[in-house]
């Protein structure tokens, strides 16, 4: 059904290149925003990813990865990109789990903290995921929100398989005990570890 | 399995990508040891949690799809491009993929060049009076191809990869004191690769072994260089920087004139005259030897020279340097000028005089897939540096081990110099 659309649409069918663009969206919009943390970016990079995606729509080979995964691996790339540029300005996740709303800059109803609201595994993961170091973070939500492979996560993240999984394993070691203890309101007086966003 | 597994091996365990004789033995393992089930069931339960959080925190963030399309289709053209058809340098490649050997031959060149120009760099004053040996010519090898032993793939190919580069020294085709060490980071995906010097002086270290010089890792083993020597030295130098190595190359000084006169020498800028009166000849003497400023197209002979002249005529402008300039130019000249097909039409007649100086663990389909690969990186795409320049520790003698950094400041360095690159 994918390669389909695809190839419809590079024959030139706008409303197959929508109707990939309507499929993907949410998925690649979501981790954009589990990344970065902030809408404005998680925008911009998924919009930037998907332009790059349908200029590049040839290059796609459905035999290296699947089409959601590709999109994944293209808005991850964009999303290290914002957080490069962006750098400076960034509110940590530490800072955002513990004020329980985003910068003032942001639209209040869109955002994480909607959910941070409510008591249970949400909050305790994110509350978790605060202390795991950064390059850890990112490797943990491409892998289980993202669902990326691990060959996947290392070119998404430009480094070797063998790094992504000692990032995974290690984030998982910290978040262990912190999410094994919290029940269900975590201890946020530590800071983020990195000083920084996703 | 003996010791506990590490938690990379019980991840593996948990994400289902241990062989089935590694999974057999693991779990033999946890059967008997309540510690590591316990790690296994606490780890698995953390993942599920956290997917499970994730996904349930992801539902909560809306998104307006209609808006979003809405500005893409303002950036796209009219028609997305077609698939277009492959170059003819690829498609050639494609086409010759069965020829193992002829492709083989591809990326062995590279390789060679790059790690022989950077022994012939680093050698000592005493084994640098060597030149070469002629090799045989090419119709009495061409008759037989021998690739390295042909060997099942230890692993699926995976992206991106690592290969440690050896280069032993000059003194003769026997020797096995490694003189140069060079790890390549191929990433085709990211059109990026990583060429990261290692000193030949470095200690380096296995759990249930002494430390030791990395240029003398291959001498305790007798005989031939096999391919557990290769995987020992790849083990050392993995264990003590902390970086992956997939795969070992060792390359002997024999491949070095063929190589590069099969790329028809290389194009460098030389930017200030370098002029050495004390160039060793080989026979004991010196001859003087002269590169004037601007640029210079080098044939093999003035290549080794050019790269192991020790005159430096300003700081930042050593060997080493010329070293890696030398290696980006061989690289540029493969790449840009499409010359792949034409050493694939020369693969026999080089191969054969090569092939006695290339020892590898790489499968023919690994090497296949590194050839074409690597044949679509430009210099643009390749990163130089070298670990004794930013990340060791103070030597405390003159002649002292080389200590490497810790391997979480290897890797930094690795992946910053990725990141400068995006």
């Amino acid at each position: 059904m994918t390669q389909d659309l695809i190839e419809r649409a590079l024959d030139g069918d706008e409303s197959a290149a929508r109707a990939l663009h309507s499929d993907h969206y949410p998925a690649i919009f979501r981790l954009a925003y589990m990344l970065l943390q902030n809408r404005e970016d998680a925008d911009d990079a998924t919009q930037d990813a998907f332009i790059y995606a349908f200029s590049h729509l040839n290059r796609y080979n459905p035999e290296r990865a699947a089409f959601a995964s590709w999109l994944k691996i293209i808005v991850t790339s964009r999303c290290r990109d914002q957080q490069r540029r962006r750098r400076g300005r960034t509110t940590s996740l530490h800072d955002l789990v513990q004020s329980g709303h985003e910068p003032e800059d942001e639209v209040p109803d869109h955002q994480p903290s909607v959910a941070l609201e409510k008591a249970g595994l949400q909050e305790t993961v994110w509350r978790a995921l605060a202390q795991v170091p950064r390059k850890s973070r990112q490797a943990l939500i491409l892998r289980f929100y993202g669902d990326l492979t691990y060959p996947e996560m290392a070119q998404a993240l430009g480094c070797a398989v063998s790094t992504v999984k000692s990032r995974v394993a290690y984030g998982l070691q910290v978040l262990s005990p912190l999410l094994e203890s919290a029940k269900p309101v975590a201890d946020t007086s530590s800071a983020d570890p990195d000083g920084e966003s996703l | 399995m003996s010791q506990h597994p590490d938690e990379i091996q019980i991840l593996d365990y948990i994400e289902g990508l241990l062989s089935r004789k590694a999974r057999q033995r693991f779990e033999n393992h946890i059967a008997e040891c309540p510690t590591c089930r316990t790690c296994v069931e606490t780890m698995n339960r953390t993942g599920k949690s956290l997917g499970n959080g994730l996904k349930s925190m992801a539902d909560e963030i809306d998104y307006d799809a209609q808006q979003a399309w809405t500005q893409v289709t303002r950036h796209l053209p009219r028609h997305l491009p077609r698939g277009t058809p492959p170059s003819p340098t690829r498609a050639l490649l494609r086409s010759l993929a069965r020829h193992a050997a002829s492709l083989a031959i591809v990326l062995l060149a590279v390789a060679s060049l790059a790690g022989l120009l950077h022994t012939l760099a680093i050698s000592s004053p005493a084994t640098k009076e060597t030149s070469p040996e002629p090799s045989d010519t090419p119709t009495e090898v061409s008759q037989s191809i021998a690739m390295p032993e042909p060997l099942p793939s230890t692993k699926p190919h995976e992206v991106p990869v690592s290969i440690l580069l050896l280069g032993v020294d000059m003194e003769s085709a026997a020797s096995r004191q490694i003189d140069m060490a060079m790890l390549l980071y191929l990433d085709s995906e990211a059109s990026q690769a990583l060429a990261l010097s290692l000193p030949r002086d470095l200690s380096v270290t296995l759990p249930e072994s002494d430390s030791q010089r990395l240029r003398d890792i291959l001498l305790d083993t007798p005989g031939e260089i096999m391919k557990e020597d290769l995987l020992y030295a790849g083990r050392a130098v993995s264990f003590t920087i902390g970086i992956a190595v997939d795969h070992v190359i060792l390359i002997r000084p024999g491949a070095f004139t063929a190589s590069i006169d099969a790329i028809g020498g290389v194009d460098v800028d030389v930017p200030n005259d370098i002029s050495d009166s004390r160039f060793p000849n080989g026979a004991g003497g010196y001859d003087r030897v002269f590169f004037a400023q601007g640029l210079q197209h080098l044939d093999s002979e003035s290549a080794l020279k050019y790269v192991r002249s020790r005159v430096a005529p300003n700081p930042g402008f050593d060997r080493g340097s010329r070293q890696r300039q030398v290696v980006l130019a061989a690289f540029e000249r493969i790449a840009r000028q499409n010359l792949v097909p034409e050493l694939i039409k020369e693969a026999p007649a080089l191969w054969g005089m090569i092939r006695n100086d290339i020892e590898t663990d790489l499968s023919m389909s690994d090497v296949i897939d590194l050839a074409l690969n690597t044949t679509t990186l430009s210099h643009y795409d390749i990163a130089l540096a070298d670990l004794e320049d930013c990340q060791l520790t103070p030597e405390s003698a003159a002649d002292s081990p080389v200590q490497a950094a810790a391997p979480v400041n290897v890797k930094e360095l690795i992946e910053s110099l990725l990141e400068k690159m995006e």
